[in-house]
């Protein structure tokens, strides 16, 4: 049973879509209560920063907890879900979670030259090996975003993983990863087989 | 290395999808799902759903449709065609929709789109403008290429763009069905212009025409006539077969078998293919 | 005692499968047509209110199409010439049908076809571009009468002044151009497209493929009515007008014909007509486009887009027995089964009966009427059985939709 944290998003749907065709159980955690009864947790998002940041903190969710849930639990985090676990972003004038030390920038402050919102299939490169999931991201995944995690060096706390993207001469953050947490910057419920197999493997981990 | 979405393009009346020449006739080929599951497992990076009627009779009942088919396919789809405030995008997106695209409601009133990019998220409104050349001037139009505005495409681009839009569709109802290929000085006008992503519309016949449209500026391509007539060459193994007692709408054509000559024998593969040779990069 | 014009049924019943009613008219031949309409007849609807149209729909689902090809074909090949004379004549203007039923003789069935035209009274651009690729792309030799301009702008002012027709010599002239230009040409052989029974004529027509002998010849000048008036009336009236220049809008005599083995044919009667279908031919084989807007009135932009009058005449048709342009294509959509009579109600209920301002100053500037003139004529002409004039002006007693002011 994985659950979903309901933020004010509208992309619940298409997850719990993909976990149905995985024959996974889903939960909608819409009260602080529930999320200590789920090992596994997804943050969905689409939307943007300043209003999913202030849902998630009027379920009284804190910096601490959301650390907390993040390292213990096994967290999957999408789009809007990494941003929200930086330091804060250019979108909006909330602070983020700070589980992430680095800063969201809109992509033209990134050096992309091409067509923003960066809509589209792209590849992810991992910076560090790790045999197990290479070949889970060694493919395409969808995106569809106007503002990126600087991928600039970590400052401290974060031992994890994670992967970077390229598009129109910008480089962002588009997956990190930390024990058994992940969170991407793409769609893997939008990213076909691709991101059903990424997700199966998260669930399986 | 330019980064391209192929998209299918499905036009939808009551329960069959439907494909005209100019954005008129409503010729029926098949059921919409059995196509889209069609494209999705043939790689085609996005789903279009456009109702075509829906501003003509006042219903919207593509949101079904739409629930059916987010249960296996697990790509972008865009819903358009008779959404006419918030509360119809709202609706489509909890449908299973991730984009809407407006056109008729947006040229009504374009404050529209302000409130529905900051309501969903810019990523989430595309809008789509549907053109006729006029001498050297392209004009839009609404209601599936019938009604006329006089907005001038080009200008209504820049605004839209300004007041948040996150992707344009710009349609060629000149071209749209004909296998001529896009019309490139369209698209090449407004990606002067524009900086948001600029989805083709209206044409494709042959792979040259995608790397061709792809050089004058666009983004993504919306493709349809090509890739249904193509799918239904070969209908039992696409699983395109209808039930033939159960018809509702303009099945003549596919009854009689009749076939088309305008359009190049290609798959969603043998265009990647061919495009991946121009290192275009693609799902 | 309401009155009740053109010898209309007093009672307004609308068929139970399509959106016609029983006030749509009947094709007379138009050198017939009188202000009171004496002998006209109107479509006709059984006990079960469906109307004849519907009935000859079901009767064409039915139809062994193999056989009605075979028979055109048996046909065709008496007639297919051999020494690269033309064979057959096929009339029209470059729009949907006339190219379908060109390209398809010419093409498919290897025959020779002159094709010959009436040209529009206004020719729209579109409409003029669509004729042009007919006979360049589609490869056509054609004839075009191009008629005494001063004559046909008078005869069309008259026909709206006494019979709020705009379109006749319209009518006239392409019907009975065909017959003098097969003469002319020694064609023995003439393809019509669609049979107009399968609008609601009288079905006995139906069973015949050849046209109606009645609509292409006359006895003798007497029984002739141009724009409503007796012929010897309008040359009495207007000296410039010469006898010669009337021929032109009439058939041939009965005489001329007896004299030649002319036969005309539908070839709606050999293959399955489908007019949507028609317009996807035409595009794809000689690139027709369809108008670049709605056309007023109804919904769709492929159908008869050729004459900016045409637009006109349609509204006057809804003036007159109250059924509007939307209603007749959304009837025959119907028919053919691409349209549920629900969706064809809220088509009429959006789009019957919209006014065609797109044209009008136009049209009257060629004929020199003032609009307010118009205007005028138009509520003479409606029939106080079908029209209520209330403080928001003329509205209709009874519709389809049932939101008459009598319903």
């Amino acid at each position: 049973m994985i659950g979903i944290i309901k933020t004010s998003s509208q992309n619940t749907g298409s997850i719990i879509n993909c976990f149905n065709y995985l024959n996974i159980k889903t939960f909608i955690i819409d009260d602080l209560n529930q999320v200590d009864n789920f090992k596994k947790i997804i943050i969905p998002g689409v939307g943007s920063f300043n209003p999913i940041v202030k849902s998630i903190k009027s379920l009284k969710i804190t910096n601490e907890l959301i650390k907390k849930i993040f390292y213990e639990k096994q967290v999957f985090a999408i789009c809007i879900g990494l941003q929200i676990l930086c330091k804060k972003s250019e979108e909006g004038d909330e602070k983020g979670f700070g589980i992430i030390q680095r800063e969201v920038k809109h992509l033209k402050n990134l050096k992309c030259k091409l067509a923003i919102p960066h809509v589209g299939f792209n590849s992810v490169k991992l910076h560090k090996k790790d045999e197990k999931i290479e070949k889970y991201l060694d493919k395409k995944f969808y995106f569809t975003h106007s503002y990126g995690v600087e991928n600039k060096k970590l400052y401290n706390s974060f031992e994890g993983n994670y992967g970077i993207t390229k598009y129109g001469g910008a480089e962002f953050v588009s997956f990190v990863s930390y024990k058994k947490s992940m969170a991407t910057q793409f769609h893997p419920e939008k990213s076909g087989e691709n991101g059903l197999e990424l997700l199966n493997y998260f669930y399986n981990m | 290395m330019k980064h391209i979405r192929l998209i299918a393009r499905l036009d939808v009346k009551g329960p069959n999808l439907v494909k005209g020449v100019r954005l008129d006739g409503l010729r029926a080929l098949g059921s919409p799902d059995s196509f889209a599951e069609f494209y999705y497992k043939n790689n085609i990076d996005e789903i279009f759903y456009q109702d075509v009627v829906a501003s003509l009779y006042d219903r919207n009942n593509i949101f079904d449709i739409v629930r059916k088919t987010t249960k296996k396919i697990f790509v972008p789809i865009t819903i358009s065609g008779g959404l006419r405030n918030l509360t119809d995008i709202n609706k489509a997106l909890e449908s299973g929709a991730d984009k809407i695209a407006l056109n008729t409601a947006a040229i009504k009133n374009p404050e529209l789109i302000n409130q529905a990019a900051s309501k969903f998220g810019s990523s989430t409104i595309i809008i789509s403008i549907e053109c006729i050349k006029h001498g050297e001037k392209y004009l839009a139009y609404t209601d599936n290429g019938r009604e006329f505005t006089g907005k001038e495409v080009i200008n209504w681009a820049k605004e839209v763009q300004s007041r948040g839009a996150g992707e344009i569709l710009i349609t060629s109802i000149d071209n749209d069905g004909t296998g001529n290929g896009f019309d490139n000085v369209l698209i090449k006008k407004i990606s002067n212009i524009i900086s948001i992503p600029i989805i083709a519309h209206g044409g494709a016949g042959k792979k040259e025409h995608f790397i061709q449209a792809i050089n004058f500026g666009a983004n993504a391509l919306a493709v349809a006539s090509m890739f249904h007539y193509n799918a239904l060459l070969n209908k039992k193994k696409n699983n395109l077969v209808l039930n033939k007692n159960n018809l509702e709408g303009n099945y003549d054509y596919i009854k009689k078998k009749l076939s088309y000559k305008n359009f190049g024998k290609e798959s969603i593969l043998s265009i990647k293919k061919y495009l991946r040779n121009y290192k275009i990069k693609m799902r | 005692m309401i009155k009740v014009f053109y010898n209309l049924p007093k009672k307004v019943i609308f068929c139970k499968l399509c959106v016609m009613s029983n006030q749509r008219p009947s094709s007379i031949p138009e050198f017939k047509h009188t202000k009171n309409r004496k002998n006209a007849k109107y479509l006709h609807l059984d006990e079960n209110n469906v109307c004849d149209a519907c009935k000859q729909a079901k009767i064409k689902e039915k139809i062994d199409w193999k056989k009605r090809e075979e028979e055109l074909i048996r046909l065709l090949d008496k007639y297919r010439s051999s020494d690269g004379s033309y064979d057959c004549l096929v009339p029209g203007s470059g729009g949907k049908d006339s190219i379908f039923q060109s390209h398809i003789l010419k093409y498919k069935y290897r025959m020779n076809p002159l094709t010959c035209t009436w040209p529009p009274i206004i020719y729209t651009d579109y409409g003029y571009e669509n004729f042009k690729n007919w006979i360049e792309l589609g490869g056509f030799d054609n004839i075009t009468y191009k008629q005494n301009g001063k004559v046909m702008k008078l005869l069309t002012k008259l026909a709206i002044k006494n019979l709020l027709h705009p379109f006749q010599t319209f009518i006239l002239g392409q019907k009975n151009l065909a017959p003098k230009i097969a003469n002319k040409f020694n064609i023995n052989l003439i393809f019509y497209g669609e049979n107009e029974a399968e609008y609601g004529n009288p079905i006995a027509d139906n069973l015949k493929s050849i046209r109606d002998k009645s609509f292409y010849v006359y006895k003798s000048l007497d029984e002739i009515y141009i724009s409503g008036l007796k012929v010897q009336e309008i040359l009495e009236k207007y000296p410039f007008v010469k006898k010669s220049d009337i021929l032109t809008y009439l058939p041939l005599q009965e005489e001329e014909y007896e004299l030649k083995d002319l036969q005309v044919h539908y070839l709606g009667y050999y293959l399955k007509w489908i007019p949507q279908e028609t317009y996807y031919y035409a595009a794809e084989n000689c690139d027709f486009k369809a108008r670049p807007y709605r056309t007023q009135g109804t919904y769709n932009k492929y159908s008869s887009i050729d004459d900016k009058i045409d637009d006109l005449h349609f509204y006057t048709q809804y003036i007159k027995y109250g059924l509007g342009r939307c209603s007749y294509d959304s009837s025959q959509e119907v028919r053919n089964k691409h349209l549920n009579r629900v969706e064809a109600k809220a088509l009429v209920k959006k789009f019957d009966g919209e006014f065609p301002d797109k044209y009008i100053n136009e049209v009257l500037d060629f004929i020199d009427m003032k609009k307010e003139e118009f205007y005028n004529l138009c509520n003479k002409f409606r029939s106080p059985h079908l029209w209520k004039k209330t403080g928001k002006g003329y509205k209709l007693r009874h519709t389809v939709n049932q939101d008459g002011t009598d319903d």
